[in-house]
């Protein structure tokens, strides 16, 4: 066999700059040989033209309308009340405490929701672990939205004491 | 920047994602939009179908965020999405063509580049024969070959992220590509040859 016919699967690789692929016994040797071999210098250059003549041909291009549009749609697939995860239904919550937080700014909170069934309700747990819904340094909540597995709103308000409110449409729950 | 910042960064943006946070979301489908759309047209043809694929593949993505390890780029979990979704698009479409009257409909509906509009028209009908052929010679590749060099070409993935992709050895991923290449080259050569004018010589066998 000769050099040539010996580097030759690797040529395309080359004109890649996809070295890694080269077993690490020949990178040197084959470096060696293509600076000296004209004719596998010059595969090397025709493998490398054939991709800059393919990819000089693009698809149509795709205007901002049609891109608004498919971002739209994503995005309603993708709210939280499409998508039964525990964390992807926070961040609807969280857009809407974020709105009202600039209400009060007073002591430091953590706020830790166990979505397991408050007090009378029977429904099951939404989460099985404990979701983080917002940690903040300086902010307090007035008020904010959540959702059970259902879609069913929740309402959660700061009561008297550190107890958070539950409202649950025709109840009301409390956790400390 | 340098190639690791850019990756902090993209690996902080897929984090804040992964959190919920809707800017991130949106940050992603506008960084990647672009590459995931070129893939999938490259594997369907058509321009809306290759737009449902992205829509679908981003959807997923989102949706399967808590289950991306991180271990690849976001890219790279995108675009195997998209090629997966490519495939599925495509099988369903031969399907409908197996029972369809229009035996030409499949390569007709292929959707080529507008061209430049202020080229000549003698210019513009030889750069829509070009984008007719690639997309003919690109169909007529095996699967995996062609989801290799689109992967690699289109999508700038590494062989050793299509070898993951692919599932593959990374010596396979090498050959899928040399061969797709060799196949696009000898169609060229032969447009070159047809043209007569010696266009596109660096081709030329």
């Amino acid at each position: 066999m000769t050099s040539c016919e010996k580097y030759a699967p690797y040529l395309a690789a080359i004109a890649d700059g996809e070295w890694d692929v080269v077993p690490s016994s020949l990178p040197a040797e084959m470096r060696a040989h293509l600076e000296s071999c004209a004719a596998c210098a010059r595969q090397v250059d025709r493998l490398a033209a054939v991709k800059r003549v393919y990819v000089s041909e693009g698809p149509p291009p795709v205007d901002a309308a049609r891109w608004g549009q498919v971002w739209a749609n994503i995005d309603q697939q993708t709210r939280p009340e499409a998508i039964p995860h525990p964390v992807l239904r926070a961040r609807n919550a969280w857009r809407r405490w974020a709105a009202v937080s600039a209400v009060g700014v007073a002591a430091a909170i953590l706020l830790t929701v166990w979505m397991a069934p408050f007090g009378e309700r029977q429904a099951g747990p939404v989460a099985e672990a404990p979701v983080v819904l917002a940690t903040a340094a300086d902010t307090e909540i007035e008020q904010m939205e959540a959702f059970d597995e259902d879609g069913t709103p929740m309402v959660i308000t700061a009561g008297q004491d550190g107890v958070l409110v539950v409202w649950v449409a025709g109840s009301q729950a409390e956790k400390g | 920047m340098d190639s690791s910042s850019v990756y902090e960064d993209e690996a902080a943006l897929v984090e804040r994602a992964r959190e919920g946070d809707e800017n991130a979301w949106r940050v992603l489908f506008e960084r990647h939009r672009d590459v995931a759309y070129r893939v999938a047209w490259r594997l369907v043809g058509r321009q809306e179908d290759a737009l449902d694929v992205v829509q679908d593949s981003f959807i997923r993505a989102f949706q399967g965020l808590r289950d991306f390890a991180g271990a690849s780029s976001f890219r790279t979990w995108l675009l195997r999405i998209v090629s997966r979704r490519a495939v599925d698009v495509r099988r369903s479409r031969r399907r409908r063509a197996s029972v369809s009257l229009d035996a030409g409909s499949e390569d007709a509906a292929r959707d080529l580049p507008d061209g430049d509009p202020a080229a000549d028209p003698t210019s513009r009908a030889e750069r829509a024969d070009l984008a007719g052929r690639l997309a003919r010679t690109l169909d007529e590749l095996p699967a995996e070959q062609r989801q290799a060099f689109v992967l690699h070409a289109d999508g700038g993935m590494r062989y050793a992220d299509i070898a993951e992709v692919q599932q593959v050895a990374i010596g396979t991923v090498m050959s899928r590509i040399y061969y797709a290449r060799h196949r696009l080259r000898e169609m060229l050569a032969d447009l070159a040859e047809s043209d007569g004018a010696g266009v596109r010589k660096d081709v030329q066998r």
